[in-house]
């Protein structure tokens, strides 16, 4: 009887074993959004909706561009429409790690100059948009995060994960204006689908959901995200049209001169 | 010599011209209407304008870009025409314009960008006013209360950038030739723009003639150049600029009877340099700008005491704290005279110290925004509130005050000049 307890006990072990071997933390999980493969440079448009409580909608056309530096990347956006604001730009050259600040040049047409801007109020709100500085990067700064794996479930006919992230200080959430976010995480290709975002003070505040999500030249991309923000009634929904990846994007784009030229298409 | 670069302009666009695939039009139509509050109420101004901003992409390397601004002010036919500040000619001078105030070619090579035609070149770091931001003059017709895009005079010019990567950091060398010097525009004598003139003695009279403008002759000539870089996080610029003072000295010689003003256009040498950094929530700028042989205004009363010139070191420095969507911006200014004397007609030092505060509401929609200047040498100052609205993507309103305080001086002189005004733009 001992030895049959023994062996039912040894083979569901066996059989549990894999399950719990293969379950990692919430920061593992993060590691891999983080390092999943999303090209080593990017050109794309991108056109943005913000509809607010009434219905009504501002429109915007942008293309922006990425390059990988390693860990640290810089990005170049530059806003084609409505008139108002065309030849406005933004360049970032965004290091990973919290040991130093992003660095930010904004180019206002208006000025015809280009101006330093601080990176560290991660949580204004960009351009108008329910994304915040902190919300347009990839994935956040995980240093910044205490991570948790909540669960993990069959969603639309995905495995997925749920993973928490809380920021480590008060000074944090401040910063961020999040107490609490939420990833949705595909398991399959290590990107998430949905985000939640509560507020400083843990109410609901917004969520982002990426749909049509498809391979362009190898790397998974998400084709539409909205943010819709709960507690304003309004939205913004990104799309993104003519991904082209690693066409070797040249250091010079991703400068000051090119932030001054304006983007004409060729 | 102004035919002759014209005429190599166009040469450069015409052949380019033929094989265009491009033609971009934007720009906008806008209703400017401000109504004085302080001393004699009445229309400042109802301007209906007309922007243009003509593109084309020539080929893979040349870009043409132009702007043209266009305005009728209907006020100049509704107030009534007076012998003081609404006289004909002011009238004429205010109620219509036409201006090209960009044009150039672009042409952009691997290393390097080359620009030819009538361009706005923008140096330094500081806001509101200007220091190494003095390679255009304005024109005046509102002192300063238009945007710089608009106050702007297009000047017909050759710039040259290139850029290297020397010990792994990116350099900018920008090299400037201006044949079309110029002065700036003020507003014509006596309208409620202009600068205020001398007192002169009970019964003398006052005469004010010509000057020596600079123009397009190869004497003239201005030039420039600039270096630009980010060294360990700093966005640094070193520059140089040999031009003409834009605004005259004034020339002055005295008889019992008539006071002569004479404008006094002279040459200078400005050198300096701005640095930018970014340090948590808050951006750190400056600008010098060292004007040597600067013309200056003396006390005397005669041609030869009447003007000189000095060195001057003007230098400002202004912080951009943004948090929560809130952008408040102080900046202080200072211009001194190491080699002042009492025979010259300004204090050794004086400046400015200016505070923006701006914040957005709705999405960026509503922006509500304060501009203050205070001149700290004499006491003047100017307010600035506005709040602007975007209804649609097409159509931005604003509305918006400028008001003056103060003795005399930079802004007292228009204390009677408050005004109200409204802003309706359609862009497209």
């Amino acid at each position: 009887m001992k030895k049959l307890s023994l062996l039912m006990f040894s083979a569901a072990l066996l059989l549990a074993a894999p399950a719990y071997s293969n379950e990692m933390t919430g920061l593992d999980i993060m590691k891999l959004v983080d390092t999943r493969d999303d090209g080593d440079d990017l050109i794309q448009n991108m056109k943005q909706r913000l509809i607010d409580r009434r219905g009504n909608v501002r429109e915007r056309e942008m293309v922006s561009l990425r390059k990988d530096y390693g860990k640290d990347s810089k990005s170049i956006t530059y806003f084609l429409a409505p008139s108002n604001i065309r030849d406005t730009g933004l360049l970032t050259w965004d290091y990973d790690g919290i040991e130093k600040d992003d660095d930010q040049w904004l180019y206002l047409p208006a000025l015809k100059k280009v101006r330093r801007i601080s990176s560290s109020d991660r949580g204004d709100y960009f351009m108008g948009t329910d994304f915040t500085f902190e919300d347009i990067k990839q994935t956040p700064e995980l240093e910044d995060y205490n991570w948790t794996l909540i669960e993990s479930k069959l969603i639309d006919g995905h495995d997925m994960w749920i993973v928490e992230g809380k920021p480590k200080t008060d000074e944090l959430k401040k910063n961020l204006g999040y107490s609490n976010t939420r990833y949705t995480i595909r398991k399959d290709i290590n990107m998430y689908v949905r985000v939640d975002y509560w507020d400083r003070k843990g109410k609901e505040l917004k969520y982002l959901i990426s749909e049509e999500i498809k391979q362009i030249d190898g790397v998974w991309t998400a084709m539409k995200g909205t943010m819709t923000n709960v507690q304003s009634n309004h939205r913004t929904e990104l799309s993104f049209t003519d991904q082209r990846y690693n066409t070797g994007l040249s250091d010079r784009t991703f400068s000051e001169r090119m932030l001054k030229r304006g983007y004409r298409a060729k | 010599m102004k035919q002759l670069f014209i005429l190599t302009f166009a040469l450069l666009l015409l052949p380019s011209a033929a094989s265009a695939f491009e033609w971009t039009m934007h720009g906008s139509l806008k209703n400017e209407t401000a109504y004085f509050i302080s001393g004699e109420k009445r229309l400042d101004k109802l301007q209906n304008r007309l922007e243009l901003k003509p593109e084309a992409i020539l080929s893979d390397r040349w870009e043409f870009r132009g702007r043209v601004l266009a305005w009728h002010d209907a006020a100049m036919n509704i107030e009534a025409s007076n012998t003081t500040d609404m006289t004909p000619g002011i009238k004429m001078h205010y109620r219509n314009y036409i201006r090209s105030k960009e044009a150039y070619l672009l042409y952009g090579g691997d290393d390097f960008d080359f620009r030819i035609g009538q361009q706005q070149i923008v140096w330094g770091k500081t806001d509101g006013l200007r220091m190494l931001d003095i390679v255009n003059p304005l024109d005046m017709r509102e002192f300063m209360l238009d945007d710089f895009l608009d106050s702007r005079i297009g000047l017909w010019s050759a710039r040259l950038n290139w850029y290297a990567n020397v010990g792994g950091s990116d350099h900018e060398f920008e090299f400037v030739l201006i044949p079309d010097a110029r002065s700036v525009e003020l507003a014509p004598t006596a309208s409620r723009w202009a600068f205020a003139l001398p007192a002169t003695p009970v019964g003398t009279g006052l005469s004010i003639q010509n000057g020596n403008e600079p123009g397009w002759r190869p004497s003239d000539i201005e030039a420039g150049m600039a270096w630009r870089a980010n060294l360990s996080g700093w966005d640094l610029s070193l520059n140089w600029f040999y031009g003409w003072k834009d605004t005259p000295s004034m020339q002055k010689n005295m008889t019992p009877a008539l006071l002569t003003l004479t404008p006094l256009y002279q040459r200078m040498n400005t050198l300096g340099g701005s640095f930018s950094n970014a340090f948590g929530a808050t951006v750190l700028r400056g600008e010098l700008a060292v004007n040597i042989s600067e013309s200056i205004n003396k006390t005397g009363m005669t041609l030869l005491t009447s003007v000189g010139t000095e060195t001057t070191v003007n230098a400002s420095l202004g912080l951009d704290y943004n948090k929560n969507n809130w952008r408040i911006s102080p900046q202080f200014f200072i211009r001194y005279l190491p080699g002042w004397d009492n025979t010259i007609a300004e204090d050794q030092a004086s400046g400015f110290f200016s505070l923006m505060i701006a914040t957005d509401y709705l999405n960026e929609k509503l922006k509500p925004e304060i501009i203050g200047l205070y001149d700290w040498a004499d006491g003047s100052w100017m307010l600035r509130p506005k709040l602007s609205y975007e209804f649609s993507d097409q159509i931005i309103a604003r509305l918006g005050a400028d008001l003056f305080g103060g003795s005399n001086a930079f802004f007292g002189q228009y204390d009677k000049n408050d005004r109200v005004y409204s802003e309706v733009e359609y862009t497209f």
